[in-house]
Order: structure tokens, then C-alpha cells, then sequence
């Protein structure tokens, strides 16, 4: 099992947790008076105490009971729970009710238990109180209910048995065999009450809330009465939130299939009410075995351990699926009208009833009617016959529904208002804020920890970031968020981004007519991100240290720009209790200097970077950061990395010297490659990028020396000067100082090569520029006979043009001079040939020991 | 050189290790091989190009590993630097100290100790380094052994070096992949069929104590883990990807060619133990490649897909006698994607060898990239996941896997028999379930040759077992499989298998690699 060191605080709750009343949970369903009644989120939080009118609730209701699928909202029949159904309804789209429909049941014979379905079907609200399945056999005598579920069970176990899905693995993607049978329940309790399960879902008896990290919100809503929450209008949010139940998991599923069901629920359910939270594989199975194993709504110390979960990939409670009773199922499947609901790979028929224009609603045998022998059986209340009656008579009388309604519809559909709030309505229940924390602990406040509002947000986000967002594709935004944001179903991620357009008023405007012509603005921009935004935000992935925040880069996919600018000027305003503070107080920037102070040009310009980034560099206070932890400053004695640099090559070892004049040696040509002046190397790349991106020299007056080999045996001094050589790079040690001395062998000899600052002359010349001192030392190896009467000739300079600047220094047309000691350019040959003039020094008694002085 | 905020953050590792609640399962490796967390790092994306280390500590990426004696262990970190640790084996670990022996060195990915010297490979050779004046810092890097291509190419990592009984140091060199620009400058080419690599590209190659390089082997595509078996004889592991279908063990020998089709490039050299390859298939199942490629050798063992790892790394044999557990001579081989280890049997049929492979312990913190033998018989394992991804989601790290004693029920070998196999187990089985052919499943299976990433598990066929017979101790047991086919993977789920006191096994699959059938009993 794994044990990561971030798993501190989780130990601190746990142990935190043990000290914890009980009452500081989101409730348990124990208390609910309406024991049986179906779950609707959105009803139960918002329509039960009139937040929401009658109408409303009862729409929302007649689609997550999927009485739409029955009965039309519209003319014609709608759509069943697949995500692009088209319906052909008279009633314009948008006014039509989608049923939410049932669990597709391809896979229904290998994902649960055929016991538990026998059990479900004959009875729904008693074995999962709160369902939204509907009674079916309810006016039915027990025993005929018996057979009729134990047949339909059968059915299901025996014929709908599509494979689960093969899992792709790859180097970025670990998927572990027979991963289900891996999961560790402690993880999974922490994944349970991190990303955002128990936003909907009660927390588990093991986990709960630590006093310590109660929510300030909270705190302020304990110190009020019911008359002034009431007056200041927090009731709603002072309230308890229902919990979704999940009914005994172990009894329907087995490992593989509740972690299949996590890993990919729109499989089984497209409709995603329970979204899609993209889980790893292993995290889906921490998850599976938590709840299968360990999550418990009792008391801690009550001890419901229910480790007989199976453990093999078939639910267990298999039992006899003779033929004639697999048949009986599939007839009572069709007969029953299942398949209105729910999608299976058998040809199946179905009926439609009475569009909703047509029922009638006060009926004494219908849905909503007390009678014993009424065929569907919600087991609704009080409340949602009332509201599903109201919303029926809408719908007879005309009404038709405001974008505002539509988009209300959805967000109460898919319990968004479950995370966040929108204007007055909505955001992470009371008691259940507390799960929420940001990652290590960094305090952000609620902006740091509970999702964001989405009041406004149609003028803040563009559509197709909204899109990207609801679809999953958007990378996370805030990763310093546990709470994660899920996917949801391809109909919700269709209309969302629009409505919310529509209802929030944003006029599609763009940069230009925001901001006018801003090219050239950038840099300005870039000068302005050091006022303050540095402190808390990221850039392209880059931060001052410790700063966790929004990464502002990418902003011009995300971001409005008019929502931007407003934003800006005064935050506040835009999104209360921010904590982004107005850098802009009374009109007034903090830079005058800039952009004439205008905050509006200074606006601009920041767009205008950030839309740079990361091309652009970076701001310069992070810069400077950056280059705090990987740029190589050779204080005190001189610094050594081996990389790969453009002119070096790929066998490079930089050197760098306090003095701050550098060098880079080429290990494969064996010869002096590059020098330069001022800063050394940023070293990051070569450590910790796995491109393995080459160096550059970070300074100023960088030179390129020729490349080619330095030394070269003759035949006779006009000999071209060879392109191969047998040069064998021998190392470096680390003398005196540390400064590299290079060896390498060639033809029989052993050269020694030390390159160090040239011996500063500022004392006469206060301008003058470090150079390079080099000395080699050209000896015969140990292993060679003795010295034989040959020359070795090193290369001193060469290039298209040299000049010579006096009898013992040359320059050649790229700057670089060369000096030579007076008595070896005395010897010193000038060749020319191919284009090419090359100072050719000839080694003749050895050891020989040349001295060369580098300036540029 | 201590960093104390790492320590502490070890000893937190520590703290938790031993006061979580555990949920209890029917067998758990963690009762067998205990996992001691040395030093972890937190979780961050090993896959962002804006990664960073932790802001505070030694950013131990391992990528090399040498056990010095009994108190201290070196390191060898991705960002090029040896480190060492003293106070390793403490229990728990709660005053290892830190120092650094040498930098500057070009992603070194393998580290030996070995004449009194470090020996390590970087990027560009192989290197040699000493500390002269006795001050505990290394002063000379002296280069043994250079000049394989290197044209710049991220994937052209080196990894090594391993020593054979003979002295010789050897080492494995990554192909490039995709190479284009100033890359091209710096390949080899064979013009006949086609490809260039940067010399070398896709050989192990091996350096005498003389200091001579020599090309041994050649169609490696990814082969970070090497290292020799009881005999001095060598092994590498490679990873699944172009022509290569899964994950596989190979033995490096002269002349040989294992599967990744780009490294023929360097043949036309005059030190090329290869010659002559016409042409190379691509798409048939191995088997048939095998046929008709003639330089072409099956690995000793493929270890298939998801089932066993994702990413073979490093190879470290038991050389402890026992002290590490009942599996002294076998070979470990290490997983990065799922942060684990695997373990290896192998045997000699018909002179090649071929064997089995078993899963052996996961849940690592991070991806397993490099192991070490403790002088007292515990592991080390060294972690790093940057650029790719583990199941331990932890950055990198060090840490110590030690025997706890207890006797794992496993099947600690797998022979192949003229009419089927032979199963050893760790301690004495129950006749009844041992005996019962329904207690094993077995099925064969091989892999695609191409040149396309990866391989299914392609003609599939179950294998009946027709008899199971328990030997009178209760140690082994003889499978009768009717329908083995050769070079043909023969996967083996004992599901039912119980120990004397109704203990199944801790792992119940095994994978042989069935190059050979043997012909005699």
C-alpha cells in the first residue's frame, strides 16, 4: 500500500476525527421523515423550502424521474438516456423536458449481483430508499412480485453481458493488472473526501469533519438565529443538505464492476447525474475497495466492516438462469415498458403513455394517485405530487420557459448548485465545506478550497473554455484545489456554455473593441506583472517560490476580455470577497511611469503579455527567482557542467569563473569552443528537462572559435589541416582553485590543457575586457619508445581572414585574438589555402609547452 | 551536510508507515517485504515541462546505486551528481546524513564501485572518478571509454556500467527516436536498409579492463536495466514500444539481435559483430520472424504487458544467500510505470536460456528505476518518475526493502519439462488442491514483430492441464499441458493452489517464455 509523505493532514484528521461528535457530519439519511420518497438534489434542497416555485421543482422532478420517457413533454416521444438522442418533439427543443432515463444495462449480467437485481426489481424503494427507480410490481401480490423480479434478473444476468472496456496503458498512463483487486481503502476514504464525493454524498463514518478546519462561512451562519438568517437571507445556505444515498454497495457490485463504474460512469449512465471525475485506474479502485470494504454511515467504533465484498470479477449471488426463465424475464422486460428507461442490447418494444399535454394529472389510478393499484410507483410525497401536478399544469396551460429557467432546469438537473453558488443559490452544503482543503495546506481562503461562484460567469469565461471545462478537456485551472471539477454529459456541456452566455448578458466582444489597438504593448505589460501579480499568481508554469495561484498564462482562451478589464479595475466589485486586491485605488496605477499611468492602457498591456506568454519572457521578478535556483554562479571558485550547447556540441563541458569570463570545451573535436563574458549558464534544462534541451550561455559577448580538431600531424607545413583525427579525450582532474585540466593522447603523445582567466590588466586599463589564458603541455606517453624527430602542430587560429594585430597576435574575422609567447610566433606558420588561413605553431621538443592568450 | 527538512519529512513517511490502519486482506506483500522509505519526495506532474524538484532538499532522482559497506549507500541523481548516504540501514532512518562526492556529470544512469573508484556512464562515455586528495570529493573524472554516437537526441540515454567475472564493464545505449536537423549530422547510416542512428545506436557494448570498447549486441530499443546473473553472464531489459511488442529480458552475447530494427544502422562499422542482414520482416508474430531473420534471438523471458509492469528497468541478482528470502540466485527486475518489482527465474535449455517471471512486491513510492543488494541482504531501491508517470505518485526517492522473516507462499520456480512444467514452491503445498488440474489455468499467447508501437497478445490458445502430480514433500508439482508450443509465452494462474494451512498464493500467475521445449525428461 502506498504511503506518500503528503498524506499528513489526512493522518491529523483521522486522528482529529476520533475526538469529533458525531452531529458535525452531513447527515446521515437515518433522520429523514420522507424515508422512501425519491432523491432529487435540487428538489429536496431548493423546491422543499420555496426556493425554487412548484413549477420548477416539478419540471425538475419529471425529468430525473424519467417520466418523460413515458410521457412526452412535447407531442412526440422523447429522448432516452443517450447523450445525443434527437428527439422529434412539435414543442421547440428548448422547451421539452429530458428524461434523465435509467442505467444502460449491456453489461447489467456482469456488473451486478443477479440477487441483488432480483431483490431491486421486486421492491426499489426498500432496498435503496430514495431511488428514482420507480415500483413496478407494486399492485402485484408478493409472490407473483417474486418471480416476475426473479425472472427479469435472469433475463438480465443471462443476455446482457457486454465486456467491460479494455483499459489502454502507456508510459503516461499505469494501469496495474487486475487493478480492481489492487485498491487500498485509506486512499480511497481520502479521494472519498477530497475531490468532491461528499459535496453530494454523506461522508463516511471513518472520516468526520476535523473541528479544527470548520469553515469560516459556517462559523458566521452558527451565530445567527433562524429570524435574522431568514432577514439576511441565508437560510439556504444555513440549512442541511440532503445526501444522495448510495444504497449497499456490496450487496450490487463487486470490486470490478463498482471500479469500472468509477473509472467510467458514462458507460453504464450517460446522462452523468453522478459525473465523471475522470479517475486513474488505481484511484478508481482505492475508491471501489473503500466503499465496498470500509465506508460506513454508522458511528465510528460500531464496527460494520463488511470485508465480504467478493473479491472475483462476477457479483456474487449467481443462482439458476434456465432458459424458460430467462425468456419469462425478457417478456415481463418488454411487458413492463423497461425499456423506456433503460437501454440493453435485446430488441425490446415500448410503449408510449399520454404526453404530459394530455394526462391528467388529478387521476385516481395514475403515477400520482394513492391508489394500490396504480402500475408506476414513485413512492412520492406530499411535496413532489404537489409539484409534479403544478408543473403538468404549466405545461397544459402554455408556459414557456425563460432561458433563465432553462439554464436554472440544468443546474438544479445535474446538482451543480451541489459545489457552486450562483447569485443567492447554491454552493458546498453546510457542514461539508470543511472536507475541502488546498493543497499543503496553503491558506487561500474559500477561493483557495471551495469551487468558484458562477454568478456572472457567462461574461467571465468564453464559451469554448466553458465547454472545455464541462467537457472534461481543460486543464486544471486551480491545481491547488482538491475538490475537482467533473465531467458532465455531452446535452449538459451542448447548452450550458450557451445559456449562460444568454442569462448573463455577455456580448461576444472582442480584444479589439475592448482595447483598441494594444500592439507593442507587451513589454509594458510584462513590467507591470512585478506591482503585485507575482505574489500570487503563476506564468507558464513558473512562480516566485512558494506562490500557488491561477496560472495566468493561456488568459485569452479562458478570459473575456471586458470581464478582464472590469475585473481589474476593481475586483470587488465583480466578485465579492475576492481576495485579488484592486491595484488600481482611485483610478491611480502604482506605475505612472508606464503607459502615460493610464490603468486602462496598463490593462491592456497586461492582456496583451499574458496572451504572450510563454514566448514572452517571464516577468523579471521571477527571473531573478528562477535564476536563484538553477542558474550556475561561479562565486568563489570555478564551476563545471557537462551538456549539450550549440557550438560545443553534444560532448560540452562549460566552465565558469568568478572572474566572469566563461568558456565551453568541445570533448568530442577536443578543442576550446565557445567564450563568453558575464553571467555563466542556467543549468535547468540539463538537469530536469527530460528534451534535454542544449545550453546556452547566459552572458554577453559570446565568441564561437573555430571548430576543428587543434592538433594535427603533418606531412609538410601546406597540408591541408586534416578533418578526421585519432584525438582521444582522457578527462579532467580538478587542481588547484578547481579549475579543469583537460588531457587527451594523441599520435604518442599525452597533452595536458588548462584554460583559466587571462591575469586581470584593469590595474593599467580599467576598461579591459577578462579574456582566457590557455597552457598546454604536449608530452610523450609513458608507453612511447622515445621521442622521435617529429613535429605536432597546433592550430592557433584560423579563418577566412586573419590579421595580424603585431608580431606575435592575430585576429581573426570574428573577433577573436590570439597572442602568442614572441619566440613561438616567431616560429609560427601562416597557411592559406581552400579559403582558409590557418596560424599553424609547430611542437618540435618535447615536453613542449605553449601559451596562448584569448581576447575578444 | 545534513538537510533537515528532508529528514523530517522521511520521518513523517516513517510515523505514518506504522499507524495507519490497514484494511485485512487474505495475503499482503507488506507481511513479507517490508518497504522502509529512506528519503521520498512529494508528488508533483512528472510529465509538466515546467517540473520542478521540492524547493528544499537533495533532489534524489536516482539513476544510480552503490552499496558501499554496511552503514552507507551511493547514489548517482539524474541531474548528475553522486551523493553519500550514511546511516541508510537505521531503522527507521532518522539520521542519514548527505554528503556529495562528485558533479557535473551528464545524466548518469548507472553507478558502480569498482577499484576504489566510481565508475559511471554519463550521456557521452563512460567515466572513471576518484577522489586523489583524500578530502572526500572527487578531483579526477577520467573518460575510459567514449565515442557512440550521441547526436543530441533526448532518448539516446547510455546506462551502465555492469561488471562481468571477467572485468569487463558493460553498457547498454538507447536508440534515438525520430532524429531530424543537426541530429542528422550526427548518425551512421545503412544505406541497405535504410536507417541511421547515431553509431551505436541500440548496442550494448562492452569495455575490457584494457579500456577497449567493444559492439557486442545490437536491437535494443529502451534497455535501462542490465546486469549479470550467478554465472557472470549478461543480461539487459527492454521496454515495449517500435518492434519491440512487450517488455522482455534478454542475454547479451556476441553477435546477437534482439528486436529494434534502427540499431542495424551501425552494421557497415568494421567493429560490427553483425553483417550480412538482407532485410528485416516487419509484421510477422515472432515465431515466423524468428525464421526467416536469421540473426534475430528471443528473449529469455517477455514480461507481458499490464500484467507484468508496463517498463522493465534495473536487473539485481540475490547474492544473499537467503538473507533476502527463499529466492537467493534468481534475478529482480525493476518496474518504473507501476512502481514495483518482478522476479525472474531462468534455466539453461538446449544451452540458451529461458524462464519465468512472477510479480514480487509493488507499491513504491515512486518508479523503480534502479536496485542495489544491502550488505545485509535488503534491497535498495532508487526512484525517480520525471518525465513519464508511476503508480507511487511521489517525485523520487530512496528507499530499503527488506525481508521480514516470514515465508511468502510462492512458486519460486518454473521449469519447462518435455511434457509440460515444473512448478517449485517456497514451502510444502496441500496434495489435494496441488493435485487438482483445476487449481491452474495456463494459456500461450505470443507477440507481434513490427515496426509499429507495441504488440497484442495474439494467437491466444488455452492449454488444458491434463494431470497434476505433487511430489512426496509437497515442493514441487509436475503439469502435464498438452499442446505447448515453442517460443510462445505459457501464462499460468495456480488460482487454486494452497499451502498446508490453506494459504493460497501470494501471487498466483507466472510467465514462461517457452523458447524451447526440452526433449528428454
Amino acid at each position: 500500500m502506498h504511503i506518500l509523505i503528503a498524506n499528513v493532514p489526512i493522518a491529523v484528521i483521522f486522528w482529529a476525527a476520533l475526538a469529533v461528535a458525531e452531529e458535525s457530519r452531513p447527515d446521515p439519511e437515518d433522520h429523514r421523515d420522507r424515508a422512501t420518497a425519491p432523491v432529487v438534489a435540487g428538489f429536496d434542497r431548493f423546491a422543499r423550502h420555496g426556493d425554487i416555485d412548484g413549477i420548477q421543482g416539478g419540471r425538475l422532478l419529471l425529468s430525473e424521474l424519467s417520466c418523460t420517457a413515458c410521457h412526452s413533454s412535447g407531442g412526440a416521444a422523447a429522448g432516452k438516456n443517450a447523450p445525443d438522442a434527437k428527439s422529434s418533439d412539435k414543442s421547440p427543443p428548448d422547451q421539452q423536458i429530458a428524461p434523465k432515463g435509467g442505467p444502460r444495462l449491456h453489461s447489467a449480467g456482469r456488473r451486478y449481483s443477479q440477487a441483488w437485481l432480483a431483490e431491486f426489481i421486486a421492491s426499489p424503494h426498500r432496498v435503496k430508499p430514495g431511488t428514482t427507480m420507480p415500483d413496478l410490481l407494486g399492485s402485484r401480490p408478493l409472490q407473483q412480485r417474486q418471480e416476475i423480479s426473479r425472472a427479469i434478473a435472469a433475463f438480465l444476468t443471462h443476455t446482457q453481458r457486454a465486456e467491460y472496456p479494455a483499459i489502454k496503458a502507456s508510459g503516461s498512463t499505469p494501469v496495474r493488472f487486475e487493478f480492481w483487486n489492487h485498491g487500498d481503502a485509506n486512499r480511497g476514504s481520502e479521494i472519498f473526501h477530497s475531490r468532491g464525493c461528499v459535496a453530494c454524498h454523506s461522508s463516511g463514518a471513518d472520516r468526520p469533519v476535523s473541528e479544527t478546519s470548520s469553515s469560516p462561512v459556517d462559523a458566521l451562519l452558527d451565530e445567527l438565529d433562524p429570524e435574522e438568517l431568514e432577514e439576511m437571507g441565508l437560510a439556504g445556505a444555513a440549512r442541511r443538505v440532503d445526501s444522495i444515498p448510495l444504497g449497499r454497495l456490496e450487496a450490487k457490485y463487486a470490486r470490478k464492476s463498482l471500479t469500472h463504474f468509477l473509472h467510467d460512469p458514462a458507460l453504464t449512465r450517460p446522462a452523468l447525474r453522478m459525473p465523471d471525475f475522470q479517475l486513474s485506474t488505481s484511484d478508481a479502485a482505492d475508491l471501489a475497495e473503500y466503499l465496498l470494504t470500509t465506508y460506513s454511515l454508522d458511528g465510528p467504533g460500531s464496527g460494520t466492516s463488511r470485508s465480504g465484498a467478493s473479491r472475483s470479477g462476477t457479483p456474487s449471488g449467481g443462482s439458476a438462469n434456465d432458459a424458460a426463465l430467462v425468456a419469462k424475464g425478457r417478456q415481463w422486460f418488454n411487458e413492463l415498458n423497461c425499456s423506456s428507461c433503460h437501454d440493453t442490447s435485446s430488441e425490446t418494444a415500448k410503449v408510449e403513455a399520454l404526453p404530459l399535454s394530455a394526462v391528467d394529472a388529478s387521476a385516481g389510478h395514475g403515477c400520482l394517485s394513492d391508489s394500490p393499484h396504480r402500475s408506476v410507483h414513485y413512492s412520492l410525497d406530499r411535496v413532489q405530487r404537489d409539484a409534479i401536478g403544478d408543473a403538468i399544469g404549466g405545461i397544459q396551460s402554455g408556459r414557456t420557459f425563460t432561458a433563465t429557467e432553462q439554464l436554472d432546469g440544468i443546474l438544479l438537473a445535474t446538482n451543480c448548485y451541489g459545489c457552486h453558488q450562483r447569485e443567492d443559490m447554491g454552493g458546498v452544503g453546510r457542514y461539508r465545506k470543511s472536507f475541502f482543503e488546498t493543497e499543503g495546506h496553503v491558506d487561500l481562503g474559500d477561493e483557495g478550497r471551495l469551487p468558484p461562484p458562477l454568478t456572472g460567469v457567462g461574461r467571465k469565461l468564453t464559451s469554448a473554455h466553458l465547454t472545455n471545462v464541462l467537457s472534461g478537456k481543460a486543464a486544471a485551472v486551480r491545481p491547488y484545489m482538491q475538490i475537482q471539477m467533473p465531467r458532465f454529459s455531452p446535452d449538459v456541456t451542448r447548452s450550458v456554455p450557451t445559456l449562460f452566455a444568454e442569462v448573463d448578458q455577455a456580448h461576444s466582444v472582442s480584444e479589439k473593441q475592448v482595447f483598441g489597438d494594444a500592439a507593442g504593448l507587451a513589454e509594458a505589460g510584462r513590467e507591470l506583472m512585478d506591482i503585485g501579480c507575482v505574489q500570487c499568481h503563476a506564468f507558464a508554469g513558473n512562480s516566485l517560490p512558494g506562490v500557488v495561484g491561477i496560472d495566468l498564462s493561456k488568459i485569452g482562451s479562458r478570459i473575456q476580455p471586458a470581464w478582464f478589464e472590469e475585473f481589474l479595475l476593481d475586483p470587488g466589485a465583480v466578485k465579492a470577497r475576492t481576495r485579488m486586491p484592486t491595484f488600481f485605488i482611485d483610478g491611480k496605477s502604482p506605475r505612472p511611469d508606464l503607459l502615460g499611468g493610464d490603468p486602462k492602457r496598463q490593462i491592456v498591456a497586461m492582456w496583451m503579455y499574458l496572451k504572450a506568454l510563454p514566448k514572452h519572457s517571464l516577468p523579471r521578478k521571477i527571473e531573478r527567482s528562477r535564476a536563484e535556483s538553477y542558474e550556475l554562479d561561479p562565486q568563489g571558485q570555478p564551476l563545471v557542467l557537462r551538456t549539450f550547447m550549440k557550438a560545443a556540441g553534444t560532448h560540452a563541458i562549460a566552465v565558469g569563473f568568478a572572474e566572469d569570463v566563461h568558456f565551453s570545451y568541445d570533448a568530442e573535436q577536443v578543442r576550446l569552443a565557445t567564450a563568453w563574458r558575464g553571467k555563466f549558464l542556467d543549468a535547468r534544462g540539463t538537469w530536469f528537462v527530460r528534451s534535454a534541451p542544449p545550453a546556452e550561455p547566459l552572458g554577453k559577448d559570446v565568441v564561437d572559435f573555430p571548430s576543428g580538431f587543434s592538433f594535427a600531424k603533418l606531412s609538410g607545413k601546406n597540408e591541408p589541416w586534416p578533418l578526421q583525427s585519432a584525438v582521444r579525450f582522457g578527462g579532467y582532474r580538478l587542481g588547484d582553485g578547481q579549475t579543469p585540466e583537460f588531457f587527451y593522447r594523441y599520435g604518442g603523445f599525452e597533452v595536458s590543457d588548462q584554460i583559466r582567466p587571462a591575469g586581470s590588466n584593469r590595474a593599467i586599463d580599467p576598461e579591459a575586457k577578462p579574456g582566457l589564458q590557455r597552457r598546454l603541455t604536449i608530452a610523450p606517453s609513458q608507453a612511447r619508445e622515445k621521442a622521435q624527430a617529429e613535429v605536432v602542430w597546433f592550430r592557433a587560429l584560423s579563418g577566412r581572414g586573419l590579421q595580424r594585430v603585431d608580431d606575435h597576435t592575430m585576429r581573426n574575422e570574428a573577433g577573436v585574438m590570439v597572442s602568442l609567447p614572441p619566440s613561438l610566433a616567431s616560429d609560427a606558420y601562416v597557411y592559406e589555402g581552400d579559403g582558409m588561413v590557418e596560424w599553424r605553431v609547430p611542437a618540435r621538443e618535447f615536453p613542449f609547452q605553449i601559451e596562448v592568450d584569448y581576447s575578444w | 551536510m545534513v538537510d533537515r527538512t528532508f529528514r523530517t519529512r522521511c520521518l513523517w513517511g516513517f510515523v505514518l508507515l506504522v499507524v495507519s490502519p490497514q484494511i485485512l486482506r487474505a495475503a499482503d506483500e507488506n507481511d513479507f517485504y517490508r518497504i522502509v522509505s529512506i528519503a521520498v519526495a512529494e508528488a508533483s506532474d512528472s510529465r509538466s515541462p515546467h517540473w520542478q524538484p521540492a524547493p528544499d532538499g537533495l533532489v534524489m532522482e536516482v539513476s544510480g546505486l552503490a552499496a558501499l559497506d554496511d552503514s552507507r549507500v551511493a547514489v548517482a541523481i539524474r541531474k548528475g551528481e553522486i551523493w553519500i548516504l550514511d546511516g541508510v540501514y537505521d531503522d527507521p532512518p532518522a539520521n542519514v546524513t548527505y554528503s556529495r562526492f562528485a558533479s557535473a556529470l551528464h545524466e548518469p544512469l548507472g553507478l558502480l564501485w569498482h577499484n576504489d573508484s566510481f565508475y559511471v556512464t554519463q550521456r557521452s562515455e563512460l567515466t572513471q572518478i576518484r577522489d586523489r586528495d583524500g578530502d572526500q570529493v572527487a578531483d579526477e573524472y577520467l573518460t575510459i571509454a567514449k565515442g557512440w554516437g550521441v547526436t543530441g537526441h533526448y532518448h539516446e540515454y547510455a546506462y551502465g556500467p555492469k561488471l562481468d567475472h571477467d572485468g569487463n564493464l558493460w553498457i547498454t545505449l538507447n536508440i534515438g527516436l525520430g532524429l531530424k536537423g543537426d541530429q542528422l549530422r550526427r548518425t551512421v547510416e545503412n544505406k541497405t536498409l535504410g536507417y541511421r542512428q547515431g553509431l551505436w545506436r541500440g548496442w550494448g557494448m562492452k569495455v575490457t579492463p584494457q579500456g577497449e570498447m567493444i559492439p557486442v549486441c545490437a536491437g535494443m530499443r529502451s534497455p535501462s536495466g542490465l546486469g549479470a546473473n550467478a554465472d557472470g553472464e549478461m543480461f539487459y531489459t527492454d521496454q515495449q514500444g517500435n518492434w519491440v511488442g512487450t517488455n522482455t529480458l534478454h542475454h547479451m552475447r556476441s553477435g546477437a539481435f534482439f528486436h529494434h530494427a534502427e540499431s542495424l544502422a551501425s552494421i557497415d562499422h568494421p567493429a560490427s559483430p553483425l553483417n550480412d542482414v538482407a532485410s528485416v520482416p516487419n509484421g510477422l508474430p515472432f515465431p515466423d520472424a524468428l525464421k526467416v531473420f536469421p540473426q534475430l534471438v528471443p528473449p529469455v523471458v517477455w514480461f507481458p504487458y499490464k500484467k507484468m509492469g508496463q517498463s522493465a528497468t534495473d536487473i539485481m541478482l540475490d547474492e544473499s544467500d537467503g538473507k533476502f528470502g527463499p529466492f537467493a540466485g534468481q534475478l529482480f527486475v525493476g518496474e518504473f510505470t507501476q512502481a514495483s518489482i518482478h522476479r525472474v527465474f531462468i534455466e539453461r535449455v538446449n544451452g540458451e536460456f529461458q524462464g519465468a517471471c512472477f510479480p514480487f512486491r509493488s507499491g513504491f513510492a515512486s518508479a523503480v528505476l534502479r536496485m542495489a543488494q544491502g550488505h545485509d541482504g535488503s534491497m535498495f531501491v532508487g526512484l525517480t518518475n520525471r518525465g513519464w508517470s508511476s503508480l507511487g505518485a511521489a517525485s523520487y526517492g530512496l528507499q530499503r526493502l527488506e525481508w521480514t522473516g516470514k515465508m511468502p507462499l510462492e512458486i519460486k520456480e518454473m521449469r519447462a519439462k518435455h511434457d509440460g512444467f515444473e512448478l517449485t514452491f517456497t514451502k510444502p503445498i496441500d496434495g489435494k488442491t496441488g493435485s487438482d488440474p483445476a487449481s491452474y489455468l495456463m494459456s500461450s499467447y505470443t507477440y507481434l514483430y513490427q515496426s509499429s508501437y507495441g504488440s497484442e497478445e495474439i494467437q491466444r490458445k488455452a492449454m488444458p492441464i491434463r494431470k497434476a502430480t505433487v511430489s512426496e514433500d509437497g515442493l514441487r508439482v509436475h503439469l502435464t499441458v498438452d499442446g505447448c508450443r515453442e517460443k510462445f509465452v505459457h501464462e499460468l494462474n495456480a488460482i487454486g493452489v494452497r499451502s498446508k494451512s490453506d494459504e493460497p498464493l501470494l501471487h498466483s500467475h507466472a510467465y514462461y517464455t517457452l523458447n524451447a521445449i526440452p526433449t528428454s525428461e
